[in-house]
């Protein structure tokens, strides 16, 4: 799109939601920078925008609810001298050679804009996967929700959107399902999960199935959903036996397992892993290509808006300090990856030198693991070519729950950084 | 109350549409009745949508025949009709001598039809054009003719020609009885009753009911094969540029394939024998999920197919018990056609638009050819794939075409209102036509708001909009 003139800028920010507010709060603080927010949605503040739940705990030291937050945030933005594009879709991302500008194409209804940036940060939220990517059989009929959309529907259109609902997944959304659910009228069929173990905190899943009474199915996979133009039940097999059984409902509520919305990578040198389907990042939160920053849960899905808020921060700070130092070099970095049932490490790239400057603290887990399901006295180990470089067994790790990696205890002598770094889980109970 | 027509068409699939169409050139009343609330909603959009040159089938059989002659008419539909079309080419992989055979044997086949370009390569040539597949392939058939089609655009542009043309789409409307009278008939439906000079039973999966209720059914629909296709991000990549298939038993009963798509996927398709439970059974089983993939592999091996699906879907494919395509006047009743096409429909459409007409005349129907028949059709313009200079033309004359609904297939509000003003009435009418939803997210992020969409420019409420017609309301605010 070389033909359009473009409009330049020192920072863009893709993504109005608490990641990409922060990091814009944040570079507001440096008067020289000319920073510009783009959101695709009308209005700014994502995905709190139609959640309810608590808010702000983290990043703002008191509670919300999540359109609260949103409008804080909103309100916040608005005092600075970020200019402010809703309702302004990113259309692609075209890196620069190290040294130049970055390009990024955008169009709103009042038409298309090209802009220079020097620097990008991503910031683009996740998303959770479709029943389609989570093979789930059965008809294609209506009635058949993420939470996200639930959302969309209840808080933000105050629609009911069925009578009586059976919901898959027992991550952490799966409890802000339940809520929506109720606020709506919807009655609780059963909640679903495929592992002996909830993926969430015991205490609160239990207390609101007692709370609202419903079942919770563990140890149960899905079999089919049924019924032709609507939701009418579904099949479910339970048990080392795979006792079949059904449940009737108008709704099927598909919870969990996000992934990072990172199309704008596609195509372009940003490495992406494909653990997380995010782009790959160092501590600094820079992607693999020079002045490209990605913050949030573009990273990895999903993780609490207040750790979001925080990482757009930590990486508008690296802007800034790399825009007054004019620092070129990256650093020397270690790669490190994980094998399941760890889900991901992020950042996927770590600089020894750098680890001793930071306070790790349990606030905010850098660098920070999840396992893809929950895990009872796991031992987990991290090795570099055939050395093993650090140890340490846990007594419990719920899935989609975010645990810091010790990286100051790994022995960092013996890695040998071509090898990079492998994290693994030896054994676990369950 | 009821309603005259020259000739009704019975089912608005590819065969149906293609028919319409080919009758529009003619000064005629010409009339279609689809049951589902839209067009090409049974196997035609369900379709892997290649076009085939012609080689798996044997001379003389009438569907070689019709592929031969739609393949000399397609190049011209697709200019005529802004289709979109990707001549991608194919590669028959054989894994032992006794493939090597049938490859010969579809060589010869081709030959027979004039097929251009047809080759055979060896392990070398294959890898260098597609490094990704199985090493173990001993050989293939390079058919370069070979493509693929947007099966959805293909029908919709036949189908909008047809409209333009005068021809009466009765879109809702089931045929519930059929009543022969004097060459002619009395058609019920579940809305007006029709009079019919001439009938053409395109009715597909539902042709032999049909042809029943008149009493003029000469075969049988075989209701014990069911295709699966899975469509993969494009996050993995070009695994393939041309279409890569195995060889198949001559009733397909048994095919295995992986094609891009018209918009840069990955298709995967398999069709195998099932004992089917009804004629509408679209359930994707948790096995068919396996046997798609494995079947895959053994042409594209070392891909992880099962971490990157998108999209499924399964149904019922309308072979019959001749084994071949029926295209024919009823013995008992020549003023009633039978069209039941097994695969391919979409490669012979046309093909057989024009044999049906031809029969129709040779019994009794009067043809002259319009002054006025219009053939052209313009495709929705899309932000996707336009120029810079393009999408300010388009966002200048539509704002719409500036607000993105559709995140993940960069579908535009201008694009959907555009859908609706063709007939989308609701949001797989929109999908098909705009992709809106096609994507990695499922519907989940815009389906609220092409609903929205829906309900503003149908002027209805939101609890009214359907996902797929009935009682597919996309929200069930009644309850039950």
């Amino acid at each position: 799109m070389a033909n359009i003139e473009s409009i330049p800028l020192d920072v863009a920010v893709v993504g109005g939601g608490p990641a990409g507010i922060f990091a814009c709060l944040e570079l507001s603080k440096s008067l020289k920078l000319k920073i510009a927010l783009f959101e695709s949605e009308a209005e700014l503040g994502g995905m709190p925008r139609s959640c309810h739940i608590f808010f702000g705990l983290r990043d703002r030291k008191r509670i919300y609810t999540g359109p609260a937050y949103a409008q804080k945030l909103d309100s916040l933005i608005r005092k600075t001298s970020v200019e402010i594009h809703t309702g302004t879709t990113v259309l692609n991302i075209i890196p620069g050679n190290p040294g130049e500008v970055h390009r990024l194409n955008v169009v709103s209804p009042e038409g298309l804009r090209s802009y220079e940036n020097r620097f990008l940060i991503l910031a683009t939220g996740c998303f959770e996967s479709s029943r389609q990517a989570r093979r789930i059989a059965g008809t294609r009929p209506a009635g058949i929700f993420t939470t996200g959309t639930l959302q969309q529907l209840v808080n933000l259109r105050h629609l009911r959107p069925g009578k009586r609902a059976v919901i898959i997944g027992s991550e952490h959304v799966a409890l802000s399902s339940v809520l929506t659910l109720r606020r709506a009228g919807v009655s609780i069929i059963g909640m679903v999960e495929e592992y002996p173990e909830l993926q969430t905190y015991t205490f609160p899943a239990d207390a609101m199935k007692r709370f609202f009474g419903f079942p919770i199915y563990k140890d149960t996979s899905v079999k089919a959903i049924l019924g032709n133009d609507r939701v009418e039940g579904i099949e479910l097999a339970r048990g080392k036996d795979q006792k079949v059984f059904q449940l009737a409902c108008d709704m099927v509520i598909i919870t969990g397992r996000f992934r990072p919305d990172s199309s704008l990578i596609d195509n372009t040198p940003i490495e992406q892993d494909l653990s997380t389907l995010g782009p790959v990042v160092d501590m600094n939160f820079r992607t693999t290509v020079p002045n490209i920053f990605a913050a949030g849960n573009v990273l990895r899905g999903a993780d609490m808006h207040d750790l979001c808020a925080l990482e757009g921060k930590l990486a508008a700070r690296n802007i800034i300090r790399v825009s007054k130092s004019n620092e070129a070099g990256a650093g020397q970095f270690v790669s490190i990856r994980a094998k399941r049932p760890i889900r991901y490490i992020v950042p996927q790239k770590i600089a020894p030198t750098q680890i001793r400057k930071r306070l790790f603290s349990k606030l905010f887990p850098w660098p920070a693991i999840q396992v893809e399901r929950t895990l009872r006295n796991p031992v987990m180990e991290a090795w570099s070519g055939k050395e093993k470089i650090w140890e340490a067994s846990f007594c419990k790790l719920i899935a989609n729950n975010r645990y810091s990696l010790p990286v100051e205890k790994f022995e960092w002598q013996r890695v040998d950084s071509r090898k990079g770094i492998t994290l693994e889980v030896m054994s676990a109970d369950s | 109350m009821s309603k005259k027509t020259d000739v009704l068409i019975i089912g608005g699939g590819i065969s149906g549409i293609s028919v319409s169409r080919e009758l529009s050139k003619y000064d005629l009343d010409v009339t279609l009745v689809e049951k589902e609330a839209d067009v090409g909603w049974g196997q035609t959009k369900a379709s892997y949508a290649n076009r085939h040159p012609g080689a798996r089938w044997t001379p003389g059989t009438l569907a070689q025949q019709m592929i031969a002659e739609a393949n000399q008419m397609m190049d011209q539909l697709i200019e005529d009709l802004d289709i979109e079309f990707r001549k991608s080419g194919e590669l028959v992989l054989a894994f032992n001598k006794e493939e090597l055979e049938s490859l010969k044997t579809m060589k010869k086949q081709g030959d027979y039809i004039k097929v251009e370009g047809l080759e055979f390569i060896g392990p070398d040539e294959i890898k260098r054009m597609e490094p990704n597949v199985n090493s173990a392939a001993i050989a293939a058939l390079y058919m370069p003719t070979a493509g693929v089609f947007n099966p959805f655009e293909q029908m919709l542009a036949l189908y909008e020609n047809a409209r333009d043309n005068g021809v009466q789409m009765l879109i809702g409307t089931e045929v519930t009885g059929i009543i022969p009278e004097n060459g002619k008939f009395i058609v019920e439906t579940n809305r007006d009753e029709i009079q019919a000079g001439h009938i053409v039973n395109a009715a597909g999966l539902f042709g032999e009911r049909v042809a029943k209720m008149a009493g003029a059914d000469s075969f049988k629909i075989r209701y014990d094969t069911k295709s699966t296709c899975l469509i993969l991000d494009p996050l993995l990549g070009d695994i393939v540029q041309h279409i890569v298939s195995g060889l198949n038993d001559l009733q397909f009963t048994r095919y295995k394939l992986v094609t891009p798509t018209f918009d840069d996927k990955i298709l995967l398709y398999t069709t195998f024998p099932e004992p089917a439970k009804g004629i509408e059974d679209r359930a994707v089983e948790k096995r068919m999920f396996n046997l798609t993939i494995e079947s895959a592999k053994v042409l594209v091996p070392d891909v992880d197919f099962e971490n990157n699906i998108v999209a499924s879907f399964s149904g019922l494919t309308a072979r019959n018990d001749r084994g071949d395509f029926i295209i024919e006047a009823s013995e008992k009743l020549p003023t009633f056609v039978n069209v039941a096409l097994p695969p391919p429909g979409i490669t012979c459409s046309p093909a057989v638009g024009k044999r049906v007409v031809e029969i129709l005349k040779d019994n009794g129907l009067g043809l002259r050819e319009k002054t006025n028949f219009n053939p052209y059709r313009k495709s929705i313009k899309s932000l996707r794939g336009s120029s810079p200079m393009q999408v300010r033309e388009l966002v200048g004359k539509d704002p719409g075409y500036g607000n993105v609904v559709c995140r993940c297939e960069t579908v535009t509000e201008g694009e959907i209102t555009e859908a609706i003003k063709r007939g989308a009435k609701t949001l797989d009418g929109v999908k098909f036509r705009t992709r809106a939803g096609m994507g990695r997210c499922q519907t989940n992020y815009c389906g609220p708001k092409v609903t929205d969409i829906l309900a503003r420019e149908q002027n209805q409420p939101f609890e009214k909009i359907t996902k797929k017609g009935r009682n597919s309301n996309y929200i069930n605010h009644k309850g039950s």
